[in-house]
């Protein structure tokens, strides 16, 4: 009896252990060259025969980099896999329309052959062909395996998802359908000899769906801070609704925004300091009002990948943090798409193929709450909503890719609009009264035409235009109309010199200019409790009003440099001029990474950074413009390391400087005097989606302060918060059926304690006294919100619905302090209360 | 600024409800400090008056001391955020006064040193040379700033500021105090009695001219003043405290104990003109 091995080949192209999530697997791996693998002779002797499931880590090329032995067969098998398995060579995969490592599983199967069949008369066989579709989703599985039971022969689908086996004996035939992905499927269907018998199988996901790719280094991992969430693992946290944004405020070093506002506060930065940029390109605005909602659709995007420091030279113009978003490729089988609604807005994303080489995706979204405040507010509110709460946003993405060349193009904008009545004087302030307006609306026009000129060079140009607009009004003392252009260019460029260098550089310029017509008092400065706190109605308003052009160029380099194989240094350089300030800042950077083991990665850096200071504070009225830029120099040493297949711990202390703040002096100027120092620790203890079960601890003690000037004190950071811990779990009981929870517990945020103030006769109105700035701290925040998630899945479609319930065991958190009219007594400022919110999702 | 609209919002959702009420008169107050006038020029002499509220005005406390009250008069602050402190101690002056009125000669400041116009020029030219510009410019006015330490032991103490605008010549029409020409509770003038939880209309009535016609210096744009009504009551409740424009009307719920009420209403025109009249009403227990 002769032995032989026999691979059956690809199982699965999809979610490995991976870390990085990608754009849509446009191809899947093909194996070119098989090697046999040698039968253990014991198990031979035995007549034992086996299989066992390998990991595969492919690259980019199609050869074999890694192997491990997922489901081990034992007798010897596993090794002779192995072994053979390192020596195969696939035609590579590919990730929107590009060569791309990935990760498959593979099944190696040893039988002992039997006895060569006497030939079967032609017509006593038949053919079985068809094709596979995900239920729901209606997609094409691609590289899955078909397998017939009795003939022991199979076969592997194609792009499209179909397959076809010749030679099959007439008769009864099982089809099995065993992806570790998938429920099993065995149907039994009668071959007849010499006809074709045509199948078609939609085969349904275990788990919640997921239309996403997690590919293996197809970023380099190269900062030392960088934290990558799955958009998998966003739609399913608890408390932030599926939002990509809003779960970056999950992360360690990110405090708690106040009310669960939008405000970015990362590593102890004002929220002014840290940004988000689409495609590394800045956006004006992350958040709709209140926080409830990012102006982008999640769905749209690749990625999230969240820089709380120390951040590569290509990004500048930011001493916090950055969150930089990636647009993903719209699908390309057919039109997919859906529409979701929740109690606070409802939107809609259309998507599929356009054209030989193109994608499109169309999606929007708008909220309903002006429609719905009106009707729950009592009738004797002393507030009048003219316009309650109103946002929209929309995206227009068009994807054409052909060869080396791919081109972007996306328009999108947010609208968010309020408007209310205050019938009688607020009791706190008499000026605010009458009509109050505020609305903010931004849109952009972003095109990109990427290309590489060979394997080793990449080329991204990049443009976007459109405007800013922003407009306020209330009282005689607040109104401001501003009316900006906004375009922003890039030019980046990557060379691979060779295995161990690649050079990555280019330019980055920011223009604004337009006009703005400002009515207000003096704005306050972080730390300010007096400017905060004091009656607007007391405050004298000034006024400025012109044109503006705001020009930003900026240069950048760097070099990853692997200087061997476990240790990668990433020095780089960012110039940055401000034209408005006649000011430029040379910051160099340099990160480290280190594996000093197979799980184990020790990683460091240091930079310079700088920041532009806000428009106020260098206009002539409002600051005074001769101020400079603000600096800070970011450090950072952690370790990452990875304790299960599933189950990881980033760890990382940092250290940031700030220099040359911009705070007020006491005759109500700006000025460069202001200094700060940052120091914590973070901790992400990280279980990747397995099993139906993912979720993360997340821990950060910090400590941010500041001092107004050399000689002053240093005092607490308005936002500092001590101890932020962020417990996040969710897991799939079934196929339907998910729970999920989130529990946070914060330190209190610091509060400038008012001890009685004085009587304005002008303004009928006291103004505060204010103590020591900062120098209490309000109770600790703690809250519980919990999700349960149905999906039911239809032939053509999947229904998915959530209940989330915020603030689940009702705790009253206290987010600020409110006085008497006299500054003498005060009470707590509560969070929200108990709030259930109900939402739907269609999908096709 | 979008935090600004929060806090507006959070406002107007009537957060701190739970307090005492602002227009509740229980312990020593300052319902407002009128000058006459609010505008004047640097040669002109200004006088203030508090009109203030002492509980032993309406439940006699025998032996109880008068209230003192305490004038500090200073040349600039900046305002409400440096809880108007006095820009420089050179320009500052306490002046005690027996009782609520005050009376500053500008020719001659309560601080010494020559007349204000000149002691203005010498501080603008200091503060120029600092790189501030348009701080002491007498075209434009400058504030005088007047605190008011008052109180009575036992009934407590008020902080209280006023500012009075200095401003050179008369191209541009000064300020006045608006005028209040009668002030009627239930319809009525004269003394009042009334039984227990009643609630009667206080109406107040101004003369006219009281809303005078400006040019906004900020916007350039012609502008009519606002009038603000600001209601007190030392029992009961009034509702709404406050007006403005046409709101010259509120009402009042009287206690359920008999007592006398003393009753205030201020009446502004958000560029320091004042107004103040008071009434007595008689809350008596029935029958």
């Amino acid at each position: 009896m002769d032995a032989r091995a026999v691979a059956l080949a690809l199982l699965l192209a999809l979610p490995a252990a991976a870390q990085v999530p990608a754009g849509q697997l446009t191809r899947p791996p093909e194996l070119v060259d098989f090697v046999d693998a040698e039968y253990p002779a014991d198990a031979e002797s035995l007549g034992l025969a086996g299989e066992v499931v390998l990991r595969l880590t492919i690259d980019a090329s199609g050869a074999v980099t890694d192997v491990q032995v997922e489901q081990p067969a034992g007798h010897g098998f596993d090794e002779a896999a192995v072994e053979a398995a390192r020596l195969f060579r696939f035609r590579p995969a590919q990730i929107d329309g590009q060569d791309a490592p990935v990760q498959i599983l593979y099944r190696y199967a040893f039988t002992l052959a039997p006895p060569e069949p006497p030939p079967a008369p032609s017509m006593a066989t038949g053919v079985v062909r068809g094709e596979l579709r995900e239920r729901g989703t209606r997609a094409p599985l691609a590289g899955f395996v078909v397998r017939l039971r009795e003939a022991g022969v199979e076969a592997v689908t194609d792009a499209e998802g179909r397959f076809e086996i010749t030679g099959v004996p007439a008769g009864e035939a099982t089809i099995v359908l065993d992806d570790p992905a998938y429920y099993t499927v065995e149907d039994r269907e009668t071959v007849a000899a010499g006809q074709a018998t045509e199948l078609r199988y939609a085969l349904e996901r275990r788990g919640a769906a997921s239309d996403e790719i997690v590919v293996v280094g197809r970023r380099v991992q190269k900062e030392v801070a960088r934290r990558v969430l799955t958009l998998e693992e966003i739609r399913r946290i608890p408390g932030t609704s599926g939002d990509a944004l809003k779960v970056v405020q999950n992360l360690p070093g990110v405090a708690r925004a106040p009310f669960g506002g939008g405000l970015l506060v990362i590593r102890g930065s004002n929220p002014g300091d840290s940004g988000a940029v689409l495609e590394r390109h800045f956006i004006p605005l992350a958040f709709h009002f209140g926080g409830l909602r990012s102006v982008f659709s999640s769905s749209l995007l690749e990625s999230v990948d969240f820089h709380p420091g120390n951040f590569g030279a290509e990004f500048g113009r930011f001493s916090g943090g950055v969150v930089d978003v990636r647009l993903r490729r719209p699908r390309t089988d057919r039109v997919h798409g859906f529409v979701e609604a929740d109690i606070f807005d409802a939107g809609f994303l259309v998507e599929g193929p356009a054209g030989e080489h193109g994608a499109f995706a169309v999606a929007a979204r708008r909220s309903y709450i002006d429609a719905l405040l009106p009707a729950v507010l009592p009738d004797d509110a002393d507030v009048d909503f003219v316009v309650a709460p109103r946002y929209y946003d929309y995206q227009l993405l068009y994807d054409w890719q052909r060869g080396r060349h791919r081109v972007r193009t996306l328009v999108f904008g947010s609208d968010d609009a309020l408007s209310f009545l205050l019938d009688e004087p607020a009791d706190a302030d008499p000026v605010l009264r009458g009509d109050f307006r505020n609305e903010i609306e931004f849109y952009r026009l972003f095109t990109e035409w990427r290309t590489r000129a060979s394997d080793d060079v990449e080329h991204a140009l990049s443009v976007s235009v459109g405007r800013n607009l922003f407009f306020l009004t209330g009282t005689d003392r607040l109104f401001f109309d501003l009316k900006a252009w906004v375009v922003t260019a890039r030019d980046d460029v990557s060379v691979r010199l060779d295995d161990r260098l690649t050079l990555r550089a280019g330019v980055d310029v920011e223009a604004l200019f337009g006009d703005f017509d400002i009515v207000a008092p003096l704005p306050p400065k972080e730390g300010d409790a007096a400017g905060a706190t004091t009656p607007l109605g007391t405050r004298d308003p000034v006024r400025s009003k012109r044109d503006f052009l705001l020009l930003n160029p900026a240069l950048w380099t760097e070099a990853q440099v692997r200087a061997t194989d476990d240790l990668l240094l990433v020095p780089g350089v960012r110039l940055d001029y401000d034209h408005r300030l006649s000011d430029f800042a040379i910051d160099p950077r340099l990160n480290a990474r280190w594996s000093v083991a197979a799980d184990t990665t020790l990683k460091a850096g240091v930079g310079r950074y700088m920041q532009r200071p806000q428009p106020d504070e260098s206009d002539p009225v409002f600051g005074d413009p001769d101020i400079v830029v603000e600096r800070s120099v970011h450090t950072t040493a952690g370790v990452e390391q990875r304790l299960a297949p599933a189950l990881s711990v980033d760890a990382q202390v940092f250290y940031k400087h700030l220099s040359a703040l911009v705070v007020r002096d006491d005759q109500g100027r700006t000025r460069n005097a202001g200094e700060g120092r940052i120091y914590g620790l973070e901790v992400l203890l990280r279980r990747e989606l397995s099993d139906g079960l993912f979720g993360w601890i997340s821990y950060t003690l910090m400590r941010s302060e500041r001092r107004d000037g050399p000689d002053e004190a240093w005092r607490l950071f308005d936002l500092d918060q001590t101890h932020i811990l962020t417990l996040i779990a969710s897991y799939a009981l079934s196929n339907e059926w998910e729970v999920g929870a989130r529990w946070r517990y914060v330190t209190g945020n610091p509060q400038t304690p008012l001890r009685g103030g004085i009587y304005d006769s002008d303004a009928d109105i006291y103004a505060p006294y204010p103590g020591a700035s900062n120098s209490e701290r309000l109770p600790a925040f703690h809250q519980l919100d919990v999700r349960v998630d149905r999906r039911w899945t239809f032939e053509a479609w999947i229904l998915t619905a959530y209940l989330e319930i915020q603030n689940a065991y009702n705790r009253e958190n206290p987010e600020g302090w409110t006085y008497d009219y006299a500054f003498r007594e005060r009470t707590i400022i509560p969070n929200l209360p108990i709030i259930p919110s109900f939402g739907l999702r269609g999908e096709l | 600024m979008r935090r600004v609209f929060v806090s507006l919002v959070l406002l107007a959702a009537g957060c701190g409800d739970d307090f005492e009420r602002r227009s509740l008169l229980q312990a020593y107050r300052v319902v407002g400090i009128a000058a006459d006038a609010p505008e004047v020029g640097p040669d002109d002499t200004v006088t203030l008056r508090a009109y203030d509220f002492d509980p032993a005005s309406v439940r006699p406390e025998p032996g109880a001391p008068a209230p003192y009250y305490i004038w500090v008069v200073c040349g600039y602050s900046l305002g409400s955020v440096v809880q108007y402190d006095c820009i420089d101690s050179r320009l500052e002056a306490a002046v005690g006064t027996d009782g609520p009125t005050l009376t500053i000669d500008l020719r001659r400041p309560p601080w010494g040193g020559p007349d204000l116009r000149t002691q203005y020029a010498i501080a603008a030219a200091e503060a120029e040379a600092r790189g501030l510009d348009d701080v002491f410019d007498l075209e434009a006015g400058v504030p005088l700033t007047v605190k008011l330490y008052s109180g009575r032991d036992g009934a407590g103490h008020v902080d209280s500021v006023k500012q009075v605008l200095v401003r050179e010549g008369d191209a541009t029409p000064r300020n006045r105090n608006p005028e209040i020409a009668a002030f009627r509770i239930g319809g009525l003038d004269g003394v009042i009695a009334v039984p227990t939880g009643e609630a009667l209309f206080l109406e107040v009535e101004m003369a006219p001219g009281s809303a005078e016609t400006y040019v906004d210096e900020l916007t350039g744009e012609t502008t009519t003043e606002e009038l603000l009504f600001s209601w007190f009551t030392s029992g009961g409740e009034v509702e709404p405290e406050r007006g403005f424009g046409d709101g010259t009307e509120t009402v009042l719920t009287v206690p359920e104990t008999a007592q006398r009420l003393r009753l205030f209403v201020a009446v502004r025109d958000g560029r320091g003109g004042l107004a103040v009249a008071e009434r007595t009403v008689d809350v008596l227990a029935p029958p």
